[in-house]
Order: structure tokens, then C-alpha cells, then sequence
């Protein structure tokens, strides 16, 4: 059942009336979903946020940034390839650095329109509608046939300064990758807070890859930010005959996150590969909400999502995997995997299956609980401390996500990042 | 409005206000109303906590939505077309001797050679025909171990207190729509009391049967174990050919205190409607068990092959420290039917543990969904949970549907799920018909071989019927 909760709801349809115009085209759409919000506003009492208080993103009415703030970008993984910055949500072109004959853009200069717009993410819920209200800015990318990008990195940089209305920005971005066929894309999107942030913001990013035939999408996205912040993301991907989609989300530092990840394999012999891997602590809150859709023959989807909990965080995933009539030989694996550092935290766990017909091979599973004591006694008896044991075993249960990550500069930095994590926690 | 329902409506003003004093008429007419309630009341003649019991929920039944969020939909159901009241027309007979030939070769139909089995089998059967109790057997047997094996309406006239004490208990008449409507129609059912510390000597049984057409069946199970003791219950229910939809909303409250151990296990065959899916039984029910006490144990098994639509989750809530639930369940859908069924573990207590195997079975058009909810509360340390539930599909127009929820506050739980869904491998059937089996009977072995890990569960005899249930049911799946 959907409830609605409509007073957030009119407060940013009425907002996004004032946003500054980017090109025309964007205008129909961004008073459609303004309207369509104000209409059917937040998910409340909703199954699918059974788990995840979407009054929780809706403390404050947060405004978008005017213009990007001049701040440094902190050292990441990715060198000298090419790469997009937005700060607070606005390009920074000088942060910035293209590459020549790249049909990259952004969103707001893109002329007479993007067919692809909305194709892997439909209408959605009201946090979709918010996106498509404030639709102003985004990476828009097209690969022609037999096109290869070895990396691109959309950096996405909170400054956590505040708004006039007195609270933090709003940050809405809408990423739109295409490939046409033939065509390899590795995708890392990074969502980091510079230094000094004091205020919470609301992150709202729909990134939206449509792989025509033959052609594959590594895609790994990592939420680094302050702990107070507040983040909704959408991921959708159309895949085509013979492609494959692979996506890697890693959740670090996040105040309150819904990830909500649908992936349609509408065409013969398509593939995705879904994984993730959440370290939270404090009272972190992250919910992945991932749909596979298999609508044609042949299709193969696997997902292995896991988290790591400590303090009062809590971990909610939600996987639905459907099978349609006709979409025969299917083979789907799910597994979702939580570890308990404490006793306070909170892990939730739904894999669903919905299955249409009979020539399929499905799997789910689901294991929550703490560290293996097996295992704990085993590495004790070799010597180690108690500590390090846990540590180890911890560790391990986190690499097995990071270390398939390629490049190795992106790997290695995760893993800094998660050695990190356990030493403070 | 027909004249017929004119009728019906002038006929139910006559004892709505003389409802006391007309105790001569066996069946009411279709409608619901307060009078109803009191009707039923009365008519059973039950002391005053009982019926303002049932006017509470019936009152509150009226508040309530129908819920709609199954994955299958139904047709409107009629709470006015139903009658709620009907009983055999005769007296209650004192002995087997003195029941209705009729009633007795309707059991002999069923395969179920009443006075055979009680004497051969060591079976008791408290034998449900309608509404009304009309043989009862071995209870003198039972009473020398001060074992209450009761129809609802006796206990209430011969244990009031352990009735009172007990009822609504486990499922609050608040629960949901259908318990709600239960506890406010419900006509008779079963009572069990196990004293402390003794151990029932022979499984219990009672078999329900659908008679009347549009009889609604309303029935209610209350069994309770003192500290010690242990009971095995038995549950089968056949139904007759019908071409309307009957509704059936029974209610089944467990409690199990500390040490008792309560096994419950179901047959449940009733008419699933015809091949192009018209007719059959909605099988609406609410059962859960309660381990009230410390290493309580208490145990679903269900084999459900019948029933246009089932929908139920026997659930068992684990306050006990150390006390343990167990859900075993074999669903078969075949042409039209819908099955949504599972089960609700909720670890309260430290240590306690729960084991969920679900297997459904969906052939022709035929829908299957699990669902299923296991929560360790924050007191639940060293919970542990293991849930198996795989699903089998024959044909390219069944389907079958998993929603599992895991619900985990407590860091020193194990909560483990697995899940698969396949059809019957090609290779698999190749081999069977090479030995010189028939299509019809390798699958039916598959079909056995998927369930065996449900139907060890069973008593004996209740495995062998199981067995012969699913293979009339799969007939013309394949092929």
C-alpha cells in the first residue's frame, strides 16, 4: 500500500518552480514531476521502505546550491583520467578534465533534448519525482559503436556549506551513459565531502546506463561523505543482447542512505553482476533496494551484497528478482550477507523471488551473524591475538568484495579505506 | 433485491429479536448481524464473558479492512451470503452407534473407517461434521490421564476457566480481519489440555469437513501443555464438490509452557475448484503457537494440496529461554489454485531456535508464494535460525514467489536463509523412464524425493496420505 506524506512534498514542488532555467527541454520535465510530487508526494507506510523512514531525508527543506564553491579536490584513485567534478552539484570545469573527441557534456547543455533520458529509470517514487524536478545538471556520455573508455570518474564533492534558507544544499544530478553498441565503459562515481562541512545536505543522483548490443559496463560507486549526510540514488540499467552490466556499490560514510538499483534484462544472453559492500558504524543507516527484471531467454543475474555492522548501524536490503513468462533458461543467484560487530545493530534482510515460469535456476540466500567462533578459534590457536583475529576475519569478509575491483589503484585505495574503517572501529 | 433474499432477510428479523428462545432452528439463515453473534451464542449456550468476547470482536470486526496485499487476487466474498450457523439436525448421539449411518458412510467414502482407526490406529477422533461435535471417541481413555480432549462448546460448558484463560491468548481478536470474524462466529472446534508432566499416549485427530453448502466454517482450536507435557495433533480435512466459493477462517491458538512440546501437523485436501479454476475453498487461516515457557518446543507441519486459495503463516513466538519452533511445509498448486503460506518466527527469548523447510510445488497455472518472517529481538541472544524453502515448477504458466523478510537486533544471533527455485531436470526424468517408469510416476517420485525432508515429519499414517494426496493432485501436470 502507498501512503503519502505531501507537506515536504509542496514545499520542493513549489521550490523547484524557481530554479534557474538550463536548456528549454528540461523545463516540461521538471513541472511534470513538480506536479506529479505534489500530487503523490513521499512514500509513507510503503512495503518498500518498510525498513527505511523516508521522513528521515525530509528533516529539512534543503535548496540547491547557486554555483559550485572553489574548493580543492582531495586525492583519490583516479590520476589523470578523465573525469567530471561537480561541487554541491554544479560542474566545475576547473576541476574537471575531459578528453578530446569524448562525447561528454553536461546535462544542462545538452541541446534539443536526451532520448534516454528516463529509459532505465522510470516514473519511480517521490524521491524520483524530486530528481526529475530539479533536473538541471549531470554527466551526459555517448559512446558510438565500438568505442571503448577504460574509466571515467563523475566526483561528486559536498562542501556541507550552508544554504541561505540555513540549512545545507540540495544536490540533484542525473547521469546518463550510453552505449551504442560494441562498446566498454569502466564507470567509478564518487560521492566525497571536502574538509570542514557543517551542515547536512540531501544528495538525490539517478545515474541511468542503457548498453546497446555486445557491450559491457563496469560500474562501481563509492559514498564517502561526512556522517551526517543524507543521500538518495538511483541506478537503472537497460541491458542489450549480449551485453553485461556489472555495478559494485560501496557505502563508507553516509549519514542515512536509500540505494535503490533496478537493472531490466530485456534483451537475449544479457548479463549483470550486482555487488556491494556496506562499513557502517555510529548510527549509520543504508538500504539497498535492488529489482532484476529477466524479460527475455537466457539471461543470468548474480548479487552478493554484504555489510558490515557496528555501533547502532543498520544495514536494510531488499533484493527482488522477477522472471517473466517466456524468459526461459534464466539463472539468478542472490546472497546477502550481514556481519554484527555489536549488539545494537540492526540488520534487515528481504530476497525476494518472483518466478513466471518453470525452465529457470534461481537461487537466494541470507546469513546473519557475527564472527565464525570456528574460525576466531582457529586463527587463536595459530598465535593471534583476539583482536586480530576479529580483525582478520573481518577483513576478509570485506575483501572479497574490494579485491575483484579493477583497476588496482581503485581496489587498493577501497581497501585502504576499509583497513581504515576496522582500526576505528 | 430477488424475493428469495427478501425472504431470507424476513426470515432472519423473525429470531433476530427471539434469538434466545428459538433454539429449534439448526441452521441460520445466510447474514450477519449482532443477532448473529447472539444467536450463535446463545444457541451454544455460553456464559455472558464468552459472548461479549465475541460482540468485542465482532464490533471490532466491523471496523476492520479486508486485506488485500496476497499475490493472488479473489473474487468478492459475501459476508452476508454466508451462513453461520448449521448443525447436524439430530441430537447429539451418546455413542458411535447413535450417529448418523449417513454421516458414518460419508467418512467410509473419505477412506476414513472412523471406528477402525480409533480402535486399530490408537487414534482419537473428535470428528467435526459442520459446526456441531458429533463423535467423539477415546476421551474416557484420555480423561484417565487427566488429558481434556473436547469439542470448543463442551469446554466451555465443562472448563470455563481453562477456556478463559487461554482464549485469544496467542491470536488477539484484534489480530486481523479473519480471526477477528472467527472469534466472532466461530461455531465449535477443538479443545486440548495436556496436564503437567504427562504425555498424550496416542496422536490426536479430528477431521473437519465442509458439509453444507454455503456453510462457512468457522471453527477454533485451542491447545494447551502444561510444563512437561507432550502432545502430537493431527489435522485432515476433505471437502466435497462444491461450485461456489466457501470461505473458511479458523483460527488455531498454541501454548506450550515450559518444557511442553505440542506437534501439529495438517492434511489439508479441500475442494480446489475445477480445472478452469471455478470453485474451490479460500482457505483463510490464522494459526500460531506460543512458547510460554523455558526449552518449550513447538512443531508445523503441513502438507496443503486442496483449497482454491490457502493463505496462512502458522507462526510460533519464542518467549521461552532455549525454546525452540519448527515449521515444515509441502504446498501444491495445480490448474488455477493460489497458495500464499509460510510462517512468523519471533525469537524473544535468549537461545531460542527456529527451523523453517518450505516446499512448494506449483504445476499447471497454479501460484505458490512464500512468505516468511524470521525477527530476533534485542533479548534474543544466541538466537538461531535456519530456513530452507525451494520451490519446484512444472509447466511454463506457474509460478512460484519467495518473500522472506529477516528482521535481526541482536548481534549475537545466527540467522541463516536459503532458497532455490528449478523444475525437474530433464536428465533426471530421462533416467527414471530408462529404469521403465512412466512419466506420471517419475515425476510423482521427484515430487516425493523434493519432499521428503517435510513428510519424515509426518506421523506414518499421515506421511502415506500425503503421499497418495500429492499424487492425485499432480494428475495431468505433466505429459
Amino acid at each position: 500500500m502507498r501512503g503519502r506524506d505531501l507537506g515536504p512534498a509542496e514545499a520542493y514542488a513549489s521550490a523547484s518552480a524557481g530554479l534557474s532555467a538550463g536548456s528549454g527541454w528540461l523545463l516540461p520535465i521538471r513541472s511534470e514531476a513538480a506536479a506529479l510530487l505534489q500530487s503523490r508526494g513521499f512514500p509513507a507506510r510503503d512495503e518498500a521502505w518498510k525498513y527505511t523512514r523516508a521522513g528521515n531525508l525530509l528533516q529539512a527543506v534543503f535548496v540547491p546550491a547557486q554555483e559550485a564553491s572553489d574548493v580543492a579536490l582531495p586525492d583519490g584513485p583516479w590520476g589523470d583520467e578523465p573525469r567530471l567534478v561537480f561541487v554541491d552539484g554544479i560542474p566545475h570545469p576547473g576541476l574537471s578534465r575531459g578528453v578530446e573527441g569524448l562525447q561528454l557534456e553536461d546535462l544542462s547543455t545538452v541541446s534539443g533534448g536526451c532520448p534516454e533520458l528516463g529509459r532505465a529509470l522510470g516514473e519511480g517514487d517521490g524521491f524520483s519525482a524530486l530528481n526529475r524536478a530539479f533536473l538541471r545538471h549531470g554527466a551526459v556520455l555517448r559512446l558510438p559503436r565500438g568505442q571503448q573508455l577504460s574509466a571515467l570518474h563523475l566526483i561528486h564533492l559536498c562542501t556541507g556549506s550552508r544554504a541561505p534558507s540555513g540549512e545545507g544544499h540540495l544536490e540533484t544530478l542525473r547521469h546518463v551513459l550510453v552505449l551504442e553498441g560494441d562498446g566498454q565503459l569502466q564507470l567509478f562515481e564518487h560521492y566525497l565531502s571536502a574538509d570542514g562541512v557543517e551542515h547536512a545536505s540531501l544528495t538525490n543522483a539517478a545515474t541511468e546506463v542503457i548498453l546497446g548490443p555486445d557491450s559491457h559496463v563496469r560500474h562501481v560507486r563509492i559514498l564517502d561523505e561526512d556522517l551526517r549526510s543524507l543521500h538518495v540514488g538511483a541506478i537503472g540499467a537497460v541491458v542489450g543482447a549480449g551485453s553485461r552490466y556489472d555495478l559494485t556499490s560501496v557505502v563508507l560514510g553516509v549519514g542515512l542512505a536509500r540505494i535503490e538499483v533496478t537493472v531490466h534484462l530485456g534483451a537475449k544472453g544479457s548479463a549483470t553482476d550486482l555487488s556491494g559492500l556496506s562499513l557502517l558504524q555510529g548510527r549509520q543507516h543504508v538500504d539497498h533496494h535492488v529489482t532484476v527484471e529477466h524479460a527475455t531467454p537466457g539471461g543470468i543475474s548474480d548479487q552478493d551484497f554484504r555489510s558490515v555492522l557496528g555501533d547502532q548501524s543498520r544495514s536494510v536490503y531488499t533484493g527482488a528478482v522477477i522472471v517473466r513468462r517466456g524468459a526461459i533458461g534464466t539463472r539468478s543467484s542472490q546472497l546477502h550477507r550481514a556481519l554484527l560487530l555489536s549488539d545494537d545493530a540492526i540488520a534487515n534482510t528481504r530476497p525476494w523471488l518472483e518466478i513466471d515460469n518453470d525452465d529457470v535456476s534461481c537461487t537466494h540466500g541470507a546469513a546473519i551473524g557475527s564472527l565464525d567462533e570456528d574460525a576466531l578459534f582457529y586463527l587463536r590457536q595459530r598465535g593471534l591475538s583476539e583482536l586480530a583475529a576479529r580483525g582478520l576475519l573481518t577483513s576478509g569478509f570485506a575483501s572479497q568484495i574490494l579485491s575483484r575491483l579493477s583497476p588496482e589503484a581503485v581496489a587498493q585505495h577501497l581497501l585502504q579505506r576499509a583497513r581504515a574503517w576496522l582500526g576505528a572501529s | 433485491m430477488s424475493t428469495d433474499a427478501q425472504d431470507l432477510v424476513a426470515e432472519r428479523d423473525e429470531y433476530r429479536y427471539g434469538f434466545v428462545s428459538d433454539f429449534e432452528s439448526d441452521t441460520l439463515p445466510p447474514g450477519l448481524d449482532e443477532g448473529v453473534v447472539r444467536f450463535i451464542s446463545a444457541k451454544k449456550g455460553e456464559p455472558e464473558w464468552l459472548l461479549r468476547w465475541r460482540l468485542e470482536a465482532f464490533g471490532r470486526w466491523r471496523e476492520m479492512q479486508e486485506p488485500h496485499w496476497p499475490h493472488f487476487e479473489y473474487g468478492p466474498i459475501d459476508y452476508q451470503g454466508i451462513s453461520y450457523f448449521s448443525a447436524p439436525s439430530k441430537d447429539a448421539p451418546k455413542s458411535l452407534d447413535e450417529v448418523d449411518p449417513e454421516i458414518l458412510a460419508t467418512f467410509e467414502k473419505l477412506g476414513i473407517p472412523l471406528h477402525e482407526r480409533a480402535a486399530l490406529a490408537g487414534v482419537a477422533v473428535d470428528a467435526v461434521i459442520d459446526s456441531v461435535s458429533v463423535a467423539t471417541t477415546f476421551k474416557d481413555k484420555l480423561a484417565e490421564l487427566g488429558i481434556l480432549f473436547l469439542s470448543f462448546g463442551e469446554a466451555v460448558q465443562e472448563h470455563p476457566e481453562l477456556v478463559r484463560r487461554y482464549l485469544g491468548s496467542v491470536v488477539p481478536v484484534t489480530d486481523n480481519y479473519f480471526a477477528a470474524l472467527n472469534a466472532a462466529v466461530f461455531s465449535d472446534g477443538t479443545f486440548v489440555y495436556i496436564p503437567e508432566g504427562v504425555r498424550c499416549p496416542m496422536e490426536l485427530s479430528t477431521y473437519f469437513r465442509i458439509n453444507e453448502a454455503n456453510t462457512g466454517q468457522f471453527e477454533r482450536t485451542l491447545i494447551v501443555a502444561e510444563a512437561g507435557a507432550h502432545v502430537s495433533y493431527l489435522e485432515g480435512c476433505t471437502a466435497p464438490m462444491r461450485k461456489e466459493n466457501q470461505l473458511h477462517a479458523a483460527v488455531v491458538e498454541l501454548v506450550a509452557l515450559q518444557d511442553a512440546t505440542i506437534k501439529y501437523s495438517t492434511v489439508q485436501n479441500w475442494y480446489p475448484g475445477d480445472k478452469e479454476g471455478r470453485g474451490g475453498v479460500y482457505n483463510f487461516v490464522t494459526k500460531r503457537g506460543r512458547c510460554a515457557g523455558a526449552r518449550a518446543r513447538i512443531s508445523w507441519t503441513q502438507v496443503e494440496t486442496g483449497s482454491a486459495i490457502t493463505w496462512k503463516y502458522p507462526s510460533c513466538i519464542l518467549e521461552g529461554d532455549g525454546s525452540v519452533g519448527e515449521f515444515y511445509s509441502v504446498a501444491l498448486t495445480h490448474n488455477h489454485q493460489r497458495a500464499d503460506t509460510g510462517t512468523k518466527m519471533i525469537h524473544v527469548g535468549r537461545d531460542t531456535r527456529s527451523t523453517i523447510v518450505s516446499k512448494g510445488i506449483s504445476a499447471g497455472q497454479g501460484q505458490q508464494t512464500y512468505r516468511g518472517l524470521v525477527q530476533v529481538g534485542r533479548r534474543a541472544t544466541g538466537a538461531r535460525n535456519y530456513t530452507r524453502c525451494d520451490s519446484l515448477l512444472i509447466g511454463d504458466r506457474c509460478g512460484a514467489h519467495t518473500f522472506p523478510y529477516v528482521d535481526v537486533r541482536n548481534g549475537r544471533a545466527t540467522v541463516e536463509h536459503e532458497a532455490s527455485a528449478s523444475r525437474i531436470g530433464e536428465d533426471q526424468l530421462f533416467y527414471l523412464r530408462q529404469r521403465g517408469l512412466t512419466e506420471e510416476d517419475a515425476v510423482s517420485m521427484i515430487v516425493n524425493g523434493f519432499c521428503r525432508e517435510v513428510f519424515k515429519e509426518l506421523p506414518m499414517e499421515f506421511a502415506v496420505e500425503a503421499r497418495k494426496l500429492l499424487e492425485v493432485s499432480l494428475e495431468g501436470a505433466v505429459g
